[in-house]
């Protein structure tokens, strides 16, 4: 090789590489400072054909009463409601099945506003009832996996997240979809609706999971947290400042309803799949780990901690007032003393795979409070609620992961699998 | 006109034997081609009950086309491969030269022909390779002509090798950092837009020594390729380069000496040179992404930029009012076109044609694995209207 031709070579390779770098620098520079900000996967959808609307209507409904998840931002479980439950008989309400028993997660509780009944199934199935009788069948088949979180229902109006990753916007009158958007990878978790905005956590492929609020009527979202490092099926309780929940990662974070900061943050020794129940003062979980935890609101310390002896996910029911909370397990139903963290009643029972996963409720039926429960392995029991025995019982055909949801004059059930939406009228 | 025919062709004789060596590398990549399509799904794709037919949307209803009988079909794709055999092997006996040029021809259209019937068949090499055969039988094998219309298309190439998608790896088949581990291997990605962009004028260098280097380059970028994309690419890409590499060591002036004369059929290049600069930078203009939206897909290159993530929805709207998602049988399987709205579309024509009187609605996003947000590609109100 002549000197020419090295030198050319020699200069040649140089800004090559020099070239090179400049590109790597510029176009991955994205990739190097991948954030959670830029890792969020949301985007508000308004196709022509789901139009939101943004009429007075609207912002009427969205100032109704809403019914949601365990009733209560606290996630109490604790219902007020004028029937007697031991009349209660049960009865399909239509021959189509609800889930079929697709994933081990939870099952969506169904959801009652009176007018509307609206179940959600795991294989994408949602049907509307009004006045007890089909409405609207909609099936969705945008993830194999459906819904598994419970609808919000206010008015005639419904939002459920799915298991793709999307949030929908129902007008159950008209039956039609409002809108929808996809927020991440799945919406294993419930959302809660307070005025016009709404809180969810929902997961991602990778980095894993966040929580945002965003508001409905102007579409627009207000903060998105920091990622939570992990899936977070775990829905958010919340009170006036911070919505309080879970994550697989074993951490249990309070995260500003205003700024979606982290306030606090703890690390307990197991993945945390349930949803958290709060009071004035204090936050009750349980997880993986084998404990139920009672923690501070204020930093997250441990107030006490309650063996449980293995996996839970079962979110307790809290009688604020009584200062008493019930908790499923494997062995049984417990009945905590919410001050002191001790046992005050067990009833012992063998719970089967799905059973072990449900949470109880506590009904109040004038001066009367029963727990309504799943119990052994595909029965449904009404407990009393100082003995803990079992006041009336019914046995389905398969278990039931979920809870039971609360309608006007009637209870709902929809079991794992190959059931129809049961009423409990 | 005869005479007209005779003196064009006697033009393009006198020069033949010099201009021959393109149509030899060119007739490689046939033969690679009909290798390639000798697999019995392509001919699988012409039966009548296959429902994975995509299409063009020149020839949106090409699944119209199809037999009930596939057994005759598949001599076409035979026939393809031996004819590229054939045509090879007479490069190597003089008193048939003289039929080089037309049997390439009918090859060439052989392949535009197939290459359209079905939008399965789409492919950046095969884009690739049509041009430079279209150019090479327009310009009677003029060797500077070729060399420019290579080097657009790996500049086109190198365009859409600009972002994240590209330079973090996300966008291969297969991550491979067999020869360049950790950041080697995201320089040596960094280092092929580069080549591609800006090193590739170095064929067209007066100076042989450049010209040299950027073929070496061209030929290792090809070899090394072979371990992420596998065989068919490169080869043909091989194919492609032959002719330059060959005159490269045949002639070493041939730069000045082919040079580009003011004739009819350079014009003629010279324009489908220009439409092909078009097609590709219109792109840019009219498609949200090519990657994602397919936008006119087969007329500018569309290489390994972007591996794509997707969601569908089916809507029907029954008589009743109620709105039922349908499910979505899984299309195509290959990463390249499995969120091509092209090939929703023909679904969703087949769909209409077996029940024009229902009302559907659709719709399709889609984003690159490195984004967050995923753009709306496709919303059809009423599918059957509207297609």
């Amino acid at each position: 090789m002549s000197v020419k031709n090295f030198k050319i070579l020699f200069f040649y390779a140089l800004t090559t590489t020099l070239l090179s770098l400049i590109s790597l620098f510029i176009f991955n520079r994205k990739l190097i400072s991948f954030g959670p900000e830029q890792a969020v996967q949301f985007k508000f959808y308004n196709p022509n054909f789901f139009t939101l609307n943004k009429s007075n209507n609207l912002k009427k409904s969205l100032m109704t009463k809403k019914y949601q998840f365990r009733n209560d931002e606290q996630r109490s479980g604790f219902y007020n409601i004028n029937f007697n439950p031991l009349n209660l008989e049960p009865k399909f309400i239509n021959d189509t099945a609800v889930n079929h028993g697709i994933h081990r997660a939870s099952k969506s509780t169904p959801m009652s506003n009176g007018e509307y009944i609206l179940s959600a199934g795991d294989q994408g199935l949602i049907q509307v009832f009004k006045n007890k009788k089909i409405h609207w069948s909609l099936r969705l088949y945008n993830s194999n996996l459906g819904f598994h979180g419970t609808p919000i229902l206010f008015d005639h109006y419904a939002i459920i997240g799915e298991y793709s990753g999307r949030l929908y916007f129902l007008d159950l009158l008209n039956k039609k979809i409002l809108w929808m958007g996809k927020f991440g990878d799945s919406f294993g978790a419930t959302p809660w609706l307070e005025d016009h905005y709404l809180y969810y956590n929902v997961e991602t492929i990778h980095p894993n999971g966040y929580v945002a609020k965003i508001n409905l009527l102007e579409q627009k979202i207000e903060w998105v947290s920091r990622l939570l490092g992990n899936h977070s099926h775990s829905s958010p309780a919340m009170d006036s400042d911070n919505l309080y929940l879970g994550d697989n990662n074993n951490n249990f974070q309070a995260i500003s309803k205003l700024t979606g900061k982290t306030v606090w943050s703890i690390r307990l020794n197991g993945p945390i799949k349930a949803t958290p129940s709060i009071d004035d003062q204090h936050i009750y979980i349980s997880s993986w780990d084998g404990f139920l935890y009672c923690l501070n609101k204020t930093n997250g310390s441990k107030v006490w901690a309650y063996p449980l002896l293995g996996k839970n996910q079962s979110s307790m029911a809290l009688d604020t007032k009584a200062q008493v909370g019930f908790i499923n397990h494997v062995d049984g139903l417990h009945k905590i003393d919410l001050k002191t963290g001790k046992k005050l009643s067990k009833y012992k029972m063998t719970m089967g795979r799905e059973a072990k996963k449900s949470s109880p409720i506590i009904l109040k039926y004038k001066n009367t409070k029963l727990i309504a429960s799943a119990c052994f392995t595909t029965d449904v029991c009404f407990f009393d609620y100082g003995t803990l025995n079992i006041l009336k019982k019914f046995t389905f055909s398969d278990g039931l992961s979920g809870q039971l949801g609360v309608g006007e004059d009637f209870l709902m059930i929809t079991l794992n699998k190959n059931t129809p939406l049961i009423l409990l009228e | 006109m005869k005479s007209l025919i005779f003196k064009i062709y006697s033009n393009f004789y006198n020069n033949y034997v010099t201009k021959i060596s393109i149509f030899w590398g060119l007739t490689f990549a046939h033969l690679i081609t009909s290798i390639y399509w000798l697999n019995g799904k392509n001919w699988l794709s012409f039966g009548l009950e296959n429902n994975k037919v995509y299409c063009y949307p020149i020839l949106k209803n090409c699944f119209k086309f199809s037999a009930e009988n596939t057994n005759y079909i598949k001599y076409i794709f035979v026939f393809y491969f031996l004819a590229s055999v054939i045509l090879l092997i007479l490069f190597f006996f003089k008193k048939f030269n003289k039929y080089i040029y037309p049997v390439f021809i009918a090859l060439t259209l052989l392949k535009a022909i197939l290459l359209l019937s079905r939008y399965n068949f789409m492919g950046n090499y095969h884009t690739m390779h049509l041009s430079l055969c279209i150019i090479s039988i327009i310009s009677f094998g003029n060797i500077n002509l070729y060399r420019i219309t290579l080097i657009l298309q790996y500049f086109f190439a190198g365009l859409l090798k600009l972002n994240t998608e590209w330079m973090s790896g996300a966008s291969l088949i297969k991550y491979s950092n067999y020869l360049f581990p950790g950041f080697w291997n995201q320089l040596s990605l960094a280092y092929v837009p580069v080549l591609e962009l800006l090193l590739i004028w170095g064929l067209l260098s007066k100076n042989k020594f450049i010209r040299i280097i950027t073929l070496t380059q061209l030929v290792m970028f090809h070899l090394y390729s072979i371990l992420i994309v596998g065989l068919y690419y490169p080869l043909i890409m091989t194919g492609l380069l032959i002719p330059v590499i060959y005159y490269e060591f045949k002639e070493d002036t041939i730069v000045s000496q082919d040079y580009i004369k003011l004739n009819l059929r350079n014009i003629i290049s010279v324009a489908f040179i220009i439409l092909i600069i078009t097609w590709n930078i219109s792109t840019k203009f009219y498609a949200l992404d090519p990657s994602k939206d397919g936008y006119i897909r087969y007329l500018s290159l569309n290489m390994l930029d972007a591996k794509l993530k997707c969601q569908s929805s089916l809507f029907e709207e029954t008589k009743g009012g109620d709105i039922i998602g349908l499910n979505i049988p899984k299309l195509a399987t290959s990463y390249r076109i499995h969120c091509d709205p092209l090939v929703f579309d023909t679904f969703l024509r087949r769909l209409c044609i077996k029940n024009p009187e229902r009302k559907f609605m659709f719709y399709l996003e889609s984003a690159r694995t490195t984004e967050t947000n995923y753009t709306l590609i496709r919303a059809y109100k009423n599918v059957c209207q509207e297609l």
